[in-house]
């Protein structure tokens, strides 16, 4: 054994709410050991540690393999939600100090008159204005005066601010009075972290852009003293791996660019889902997968085509008021897109006023949780149905580390739903079961209708604790055939923080008419962005060969708020490479919504830039069942909704599955981190390395969907 | 066995809450989709980006079953536009592929912008319903150098006709429709997207009709309208006691002030709003007409009473909205009607000033509404540009929280940033600011105004339409709470009356100066660290804070690094 080459080791650790997990990976053998520990909130980095020891131990030989180390934290989140970030000053342009107060000066609901927003993370009175002004070209119409900023660091000193955000109009198109105003800060306030709104997050739309650069100096911070503990600690350990920090938009940066921009962190751990589940669809040749995560609060949906999750350039943090879009803080940066709507485990089912049966968005989360949790919980929720109908087993939860009460969901759900509704007690769990996969099917199907998409075109890939018990259901309702339960579901973000690549991505705002574009001048910009992300890539350890980069140019008709991102050609952009834009939008447009008016003006909106490093390749091992337990663990009670009752159904150990074993429904299949439903009439396999692939009964797809077939108590 | 099943799976006489859950929200994706065709097929800003239209599905009887939730604007819309065109086209001589369109004033939104198609829809050769799809056309003629005396001087009146028939364009309208509109292609565009829109819902409605086995949606509509109607009168009678209640609010107008009086009569879970006494209509485009005045009246009721029901006749119904033929919130034809809204948002504050002493839930004092501002010029290569914006005046003061800053009640809508502004007009924005001290004291403080000044660049006039309602006077507090700031309008420091068109050339400087909002109960009532926290932030003045809220100038206002320390 002291004879064989030893082989690097791969780790992903994802600091979740409750737990942190972690996925090993030894390239050499493709094999996985995972780890969970509870996350303890006081010194995250100690909740790293453990885990890290407990897989490692303390024999250097182990350590010094890790040759990787990706990290995903929800620290910077935390802050944000919890406004536990550090005392933030914002400095803008005179005349416009209440950019965070105004935001869009809209209500995102018309009817609630008791609507709430959230607070600016900056307080009115620690916005300070300074002289200056550029118009929309960038021209400067007022300098900037360097004594006034000398002044005011005296001021933001007085004020004992921690860190310190500057967004200035229009400096997306020409940041040289931010520029300026951060080299006096940085030098007059040492120790206090400067954010400029150019280098953070360049792009149109002053409110957004100040929200984002607000937001990146008021967890900086904490995130640069987080991540020096974390990389202090791992060099006591003699682990001399680089840390990667993986980013919302599915790609890894280095330390220093985490801590620059830490904004950028904010969905790392849903990001690492969609990767994972991107890789599964990649590796087992589907082109076109819906990623469904759904945890004890939400649920989270991603798109995936031909191996690329969905991306967008902004969303919201924190919602305020009942998941509504518009009740949290915008942000401006990379995400990988994804609908997060109010439907998870700890989902509150309640009786709304129309005497309806509504489940969530209110969430017992998990203190007190779910009633069957017996922490003091009394409304029914999701994981209570999930209980009663036999999909969860009592004594199996968490791999039996919690041990759930069949009696108290019963309870919940018989006094919360049955009595007041008139209804039977399944009835009732099965509506919760229904109304919330419903809920889940009609969020994604709008966003497939948004996005011109057909989601019976799609293979569902389920995750998360609650993922797989529900996805049989929401597949059959949105018409897909096929569902994929990737092995090892509850560590699913630390296994795609393995797979993601190094990369950055850059955006540059440049609004104007596509006609009248000057070549030379684009050009330069994008040579600008090229360089400077792959000096950010080159610094999280990936060889300047290895680089590639795509470059993408968002349009839009004039007048349009749509806008879809065109490739750019490589090399220096020559001016008959427009109408190869030109001819590219409006093929995208009419693939998209319909036939074009071809006279219409098309603008340009934003430059982008990815530059990647190469995809981790990994080879994972074949899945070994664990022979000394029998697949086959028990037979239970299972509430079969097609035949409207209670059926003795098989129930299997994941691990002990075998791969080409087949199964038929109706069937559960238990893994300490959740179980996989499967309906009556579907067959499901086990692949090599051990996902199990279901295909849905054609009747169920075809049929599409019943509202509650001969379910209804007669 | 196969066989018993399906015999056992007839039409449904009832639906139990949870398959009638299901059910009603699949219903809902259904006009999801026609909103989406609709976006995906129009090609106007005001469509595809101000979502200023909508989609609604109606019973074979007309009446409105569901309307789109979550992306059009026009969700809260009273459209008599299909029974009324029943009376010219009945039920039984429609055919499948007609297509009918009218942007009659007193049957839909309220003024000509708005058309609006509606379709019959067949499933298996019965008539099942009615899809309407309505937007705000870009333009629709009419005159735009003065203010328009008479509806014929607003655009092109497009009566009830038959835009397709069974299928087929009807040419002739589509061509008289192009020729009377500045941006024909915009405009065909659009009325295009709404028949793409109604054609989507039928081709859905019958998927979702065929997926349930059912042949038609009369069980299913009146299951809905029934449980809505049930949920909107309960609502009514927990918060709103039975009574007859009489209030009043008065907007700005032209010459001189119009007066809003509305009388609410309240019995057993059913209001019903009269506005008798009402000022009579206008000579100018400020009269709102029936339809419009009651999306309002009902808009508030719902507010007030139970805000999350969906909207469709079974929500709606049990409140009625009458007023006076010939007042200005029911004019007779051809009465101007363009400037609707700088009339028709003061409706909730007369309902509210008649309810004001009973309320038991949900309530605000008077907001500040907002300024639409409309801008045409011709840039530097000739080439015309306009626009549309919105700046904001404060939410009134809640009942149990503060008021909003800068934030347009009743209706709604967003900003223009000022970086998108200025590259789309040439004009620079100076300065965009919270009004200290134009929040209506109170134990909750209505939420401020705002100033906002921006001066011309361009060498060339430009053309600035702002419209406000009512500057004239602050608006009004509730149970103690005190009016708010009222408004103003400059033009080079020099205050001149809204509604008209001004010219502005290179270096003019145009301020607005937006309401706020009423205060809710007495200042003194007010608690003392929000009052701090308010004067740390400069919301309220020390000055104010001393006068109003008697807070003595020696209490410190404690440093904000203090406060925090203390906090920690």
């Amino acid at each position: 054994m002291g004879t064989r080459k030893k082989t690097a080791y791969g780790l992903g650790v994802d600091i979740g709410g409750t737990f942190t997990d972690f996925a090993l990976l030894d390239y050499g053998t493709g094999e996985i050991r995972v780890e969970k520990v509870l996350t303890g909130y006081a010194d995250l980095s100690r909740s790293v540690f453990s885990g890290v020891d407990a897989l490692l131990g303390a024999r250097p030989e182990e350590r010094e393999r890790l040759q990787r180390f990706v990290h995903g934290t929800t620290l910077a989140t935390n802050a944000l939600i919890q406004r536990s970030g550090a005392r933030t000053a914002l400095v803008v342009t005179k005349g416009f100090r209440d950019v965070l107060e105004l935001g869009r000066e809209s209500r995102y609901d018309i009817y609630d008159i008791e609507l709430e927003i959230p607070q600016p993370l900056i307080p009115r009175e620690l916005v300070f204005e300074a002289t200056e002004r550029l118009d929309f070209k960038g021209n400067v119409i007022e300098p900037l005066d360097p004594s006034e900023i000398e002044r005011l660091a005296r001021e933001l000193q007085a004020h004992d601010v921690q860190a310190v955000a500057v967004c200035f109009l229009h400096a997306f198109v020409n940041p040289q009075h931010e520029r300026r105003t951060g080299e006096l800060l940085r030098a007059l306030l040492p120790g206090v972290s400067v954010s400029l709104s150019a280098e953070v997050m360049p792009d149109l739309r002053e409110y957004e852009r100040a929200s984002t650069t607000a937001a990146n100096a008021y967890v900086q911070p904490a995130m640069r003293s987080y991540l020096a503990q974390l990389v202090n600690g791992l060099t006591e350990r003699s682990i001399a791996a680089p840390v990667s920090i993986m980013t919302s938009d599915g790609g890894t940066v280095s330390c220093d660019t985490a801590a620059r921009f830490p904004v950028r962190l904010v969905e790392s751990g849903p990001a690492g889902g969609a990767i994972a589940s991107a890789y599964f669809g990649r590796a087992l040749g589907l082109d076109h997968v819906i990623a469904l995560d759904m945890g004890g609060t939400t649920a989270k949906i991603c798109v995936i085509d031909h191996g690329e999750p969905e991306r967008a350039t902004e969303f919201e943090v924190g919602r305020v008021f009942r998941f509504a879009k518009g009740s949290g803080l915008p942000l401006k940066v990379p995400v990988l897109e994804m609908i997060e709507i109010g439907a998870g485990g700890g989902s509150i089912a309640h009786i709304d006023e129309l005497g309806l049966l509504r489940v969530g968005p209110q969430s017992a989360a998990s203190s007190p949780g779910p009633a069957c949790y017996d922490l003091g919980g009394t409304h029914p929720t999701v994981t209570d149905a999930d209980l009663y109908l036999g999909y969860l087993d009592a004594d199996y939860f968490l791999g039996g580390r919690m041990s759930l009460s069949r009696e108290k969901a019963e309870r919940a759900i018989r006094e919360g739903i049955a009595k007041p509704l008139k209804l039977g007690t399944t009835r009732a769990a099965w509506g919760i079961h229904q109304v919330v996969n419903n809920n889940m099917a009609r969020a994604a199907k709008v966003h497939c209708l948004e996005r011109g998409k057909d989601p019976r075109e799609y293979v569902l890939i389920a995750y998360g604790g609650a993922g797989p018990v529900h996805a049989y259901q929401v597949a059959k309702e949105l018409g897909m055939a096929r569902i994929v339960f990737p092995l090892r579901a509850g560590v699913m973000s630390a296994f795609g923080f393995l797979v993601a690549p190094a990369a950055f991505e850059l955006i540059r705002a440049d609004v104007g008419a596509l006609d009248a574009l000057q070549v030379a001048r684009v050009n330069r910009v994008l040579g600008e962005m090229e360089n400077e992300g792959r000096d950010l890539v080159k610094s999280a350890g990936v060889a300047s060969r290895d680089l590639t980069v795509d470059r993408e140019v968002a349009l839009r008709f004039a007048g349009q708020s749509f806008e879809l991102l065109v490739d750019v050609p490589a090399g220096a952009l020559k001016a008959q490479h427009l109408d190869v834009l030109r001819k590219a939008f409006w093929r995208l447009y009419e693939n998209r919504y319909h036939k074009v008016n071809r006279s219409l003006p098309i603008e340009v909106v934003h430059w982008r830039v990815v530059v990647r490093g190469p995809r981790p390749r990994i080879q994972l091992s074949k899945h070994r069942s664990a022979e000394a337990s029998p697949a086959l663990k028990k037979r239970r009670p299972v509430f079969v909704p097609e035949r409207n009752e209670f059926v003795s159904c098989a129930v299997y150990d994941r691990y002990a599955l075998a791969p080409g074993q087949r199964i038929a429904g109706p069937a559960v299949v238990e893994e300490p981190e959740s179980t996989a439903v499967i309906g009556a009439g579907a067959n499901a396999e086990v692949d090599a390395q051990g996902n199990l692939l279901v295909s849905l009964p054609q009747k169920a797809v075809r049929g599409g969907v019943r509202a509650s077939g001969r379910t209804t108590p007669v | 066995m196969q066989k018993s099943r399906k015999a056992a799976r007839p039409r449904k006489k009832t639906y139990d809450p949870i398959d009638l859950e299901v059910l009603w929200s699949r219903l809902l994706t259904v006009v999801d989709e026609a909103a989406y065709a609709v976006i995906r097929t129009s090609m106007s800003k005001v469509v595809v980006e101000g979502r200023d239209f909508g989609a609604l599905l109606l019973d074979a009887e007309g009446r409105l079953l569901a309307a789109d939730v979550s992306i059009a604007s026009k969700t809260g819309t009273i459209s008599i536009a299909v029974k009324e065109m029943l009376k010219h086209f009945p039920a039984h001589t429609l055919k499948p592929g007609d297509m009918l369109i009218t942007n009659n004033p007193w049957w839909i939104m309220g003024h000509l912008n708005d058309i609006a198609v509606v379709a019959p829809l067949f499933y298996k050769k019965k008539l099942v319903g009615f899809a309407e799809c309505m937007a705000h056309m870009a333009d629709i003629g009419g005159c735009l150098s003065g203010p328009p005396r008479e509806l014929y001087e607003e655009g092109l009146i497009i009566p009830a006709v038959k835009a397709v028939e069974a299928g087929v364009e009807n040419e002739i309208f589509f061509a008289m429709l192009g020729a009377n509109v500045r941006v024909e292609g915009q405009v065909l565009g659009d009325v295009r997207a709404l028949i793409a829109g109604c054609r989507v819902m039928e081709a859905k409605l019958g998927e979702f009709l065929a997926q349930h086995g059912m042949l038609d949606l009369d069980t299913l509509g009146e299951t809905i309208l029934t449980h809505s109607r049930a949920a909107m009168r309960k609502g009514i009678r927990t918060y709103i006691p039975d009574g007859d209640y009489r209030g009043h609010a008065s907007v700005d107008g032209f010459e001189k002030p119009l007066e809003i009086h509305a009388r609410v009569l309240v019995r057993n879970g059913e209001v019903h709003v009269d506005f008798a006494g009402s000022s009579p209509q206008s000579t100018q485009g400020i009269n709102c007409t029936l339809v419009y005045t009651a999306v309002w009246a009902t808009y508030t009721i719902k507010c007030l009473a139970n805000p999350h029901l969906p909207n469709n006749e079974g929500t709606f119904s049990p409140i009625k909205v009458t007023a006076p033929e010939g007042s200005f919130l029911n004019p007779k034809f051809p009465a101007p009607v363009r400037m609707k809204p700088s009339t028709g948002h003061y409706i909730p504050d007369a309902i509210i000033n008649a309810l004001k002493g009973v309320m038991r839930g949900r309530i605000l004092a008077e907001s500040g509404n907002k300024f639409l501002l409309d801008f045409a010029g011709r840039d530097e290569h000739d080439r015309p540009y306009s626009d549309v914006m919105f700046v904001m005046g404060g939410m009134g003061a809640r009942g149990t929280k503060d008021g909003l800053h800068c934030m347009s009640f009743p209706a709604n809508s967003s900003n223009l940033p000022v970086e998108v502004l200025e590259a789309a007009i040439p004009v620079r924005v100076l300065h965009k600011r919270i009004r200290t001290d134009s929040g209506g004291a109170g134990k909750y403080r209505g939420g401020c105004g705002q100033e906002f000044a921006f001066q011309s660049v361009s060498p060339r006039p430009i053309t600035v339409r702002p419209v406000h309602g009512k500057l004239s006077a602050g608006p009004g507090g509730l149970r103690g709470g005190q009016a708010g700031a009222g408004g103003e309008l400059r033009v080079n420091g020099l205050s001149v009356p809204d509604k008209v068109p001004r010219v502005l050339h290179e270096g003019d400087v145009m301020e607005l100066i937006v309401p706020g909002s009423g205060g809710m109960y007495a200042p003194a009532e007010r608690d003392r660290d929000a009052l701090l926290r308010d004067v740390r932030n400069g919301i309220v003045s020390p000055d104010a804070a001393e006068r109003l809220y008697g807070l003595k100038q020696a209490e410190p206002v404690t440093s904000a690094s203090k406060v925090e320390e203390a906090s920690r």
